[in-house]
């Protein structure tokens, strides 16, 4: 028997249930459940329940196994995109705007700057990501490796403000966020580029 | 998939081989494929599949092409340039390892001289 797009529904639905929310993964998921099913004569919602039953924890444990996966492959991107020569062109041109910052108006009120620069630049860029997240819409399994880069870098830039006031230098100061800026930067541009071959696959 | 770890360092290379064959292939058709020529021997399960090919996929070896196939999207799988080049050598590595063992299991018989 052929699976109805209602039936494909009741297998998507079936696997949020357990707990795999990436798209991506669903879709395969989906994909080898409704063949699976399509070789069975009978009740399609006896056999998924029996299937969901049966393979709970190996679906489960295959979803872990594809976010690492794909935490592997982000990384993987993220780096190579640090060592692209525009990255290089971004550290220098935001090193070089800070220090201008500071020699113009002082490093405490270019400390702020920066850092208020710093947190509207992440929460303007992570929105798209948090309303994936928060709705759980076209999330992929590429995101997840991405959420703790965000908060590595957040602790101690909040942490450091009172330290770069008072102890750090000025080349310091402009070296720390040229590296935050670039690594926040860099981070975004991998994201748009998931999101773009993400599109690209499965939206045609 | 058997609870064996020989069969277990050798599913990529299954994967691989089954790929180079078959030009593209989806995952239920991969475990159906190697079901039907084990003769129900071998039996891959989505736990051990999947993530062998994300994996792949991950390392530049396979490539991604998807469907909608029956009112879902059907995610195929096929060898890249790089991906064919190391089939030969990892079927060449399992080659050797199958005659090495043979020698090792059964000292006796020389598999050169089996067929």
């Amino acid at each position: 028997m052929k699976v109805t797009p209602e039936q494909i529904e009741l297998i998507d639905k079936a696997l949020i249930k357990i707990g795999i929310n990436y798209a991506d993964i669903r879709y395969e998921m989906t994909d080898h459940i409704a063949a699976a099913l399509e070789q069975k004569d009978g009740r399609f919602e006896h056999h998924l329940k029996g299937y969901i039953l049966q393979n709970k924890s190996e679906l489960k444990k295959t979803n872990r196994r594809f976010i690492f996966i794909a935490m592997g492959r982000a990384y993987k991107k993220f780096f190579i995109n640090m060592l692209k020569p525009w990255s290089l062109v971004i550290f220098a041109a935001v090193f070089a705007l800070s220090m201008l910052l500071i020699r113009s108006f002082g490093r405490e009120n270019a400390i702020m700057a920066l850092f208020y620069f710093f947190i509207a630049f992440n929460c303007l860029l992570s929105t798209p990501v948090i309303y994936k997240v928060l709705t759980r819409k076209n999330q992929h399994s590429l995101d997840f490796g991405f959420s703790f880069i965000n908060l590595i870098i957040l602790y101690p830039t909040i942490y450091m403000v009172d330290y770069q006031t008072t102890i750090a230098n000025d080349m310091i100061v402009a070296l720390y966020y040229a590296v935050v800026l670039l690594i926040s930067v860099i981070m975004h541009i991998t994201i748009w580029q998931f999101n773009r071959q993400f599109k690209l696959r499965y939206n045609g | 998939m058997k609870n064996s770890q020989l069969y277990k360092g050798s599913l990529n290379t299954i994967i691989m081989k089954l790929l180079e064959e078959n030009g593209r292939m989806y995952g239920y058709e991969i475990t159906q494929k190697v079901k039907l020529i084990t003769k129900g021997e071998l039996n891959i399960t989505e736990g051990a599949l999947y993530p062998a090919l994300h994996k792949l996929e991950a390392d530049g070896l396979l490539d991604v092409e998807v469907e909608k196939v029956d009112n879902r999207l059907r995610k195929y799988y096929k060898l890249t340039e790089s991906g064919e080049k190391e089939t030969v050598n990892r079927l060449a590595e399992l080659e050797d390892f199958i005659k090495n063992m043979q020698s090792l299991v059964t000292p006796n018989v020389n598999p050169d001289l089996q067929y």
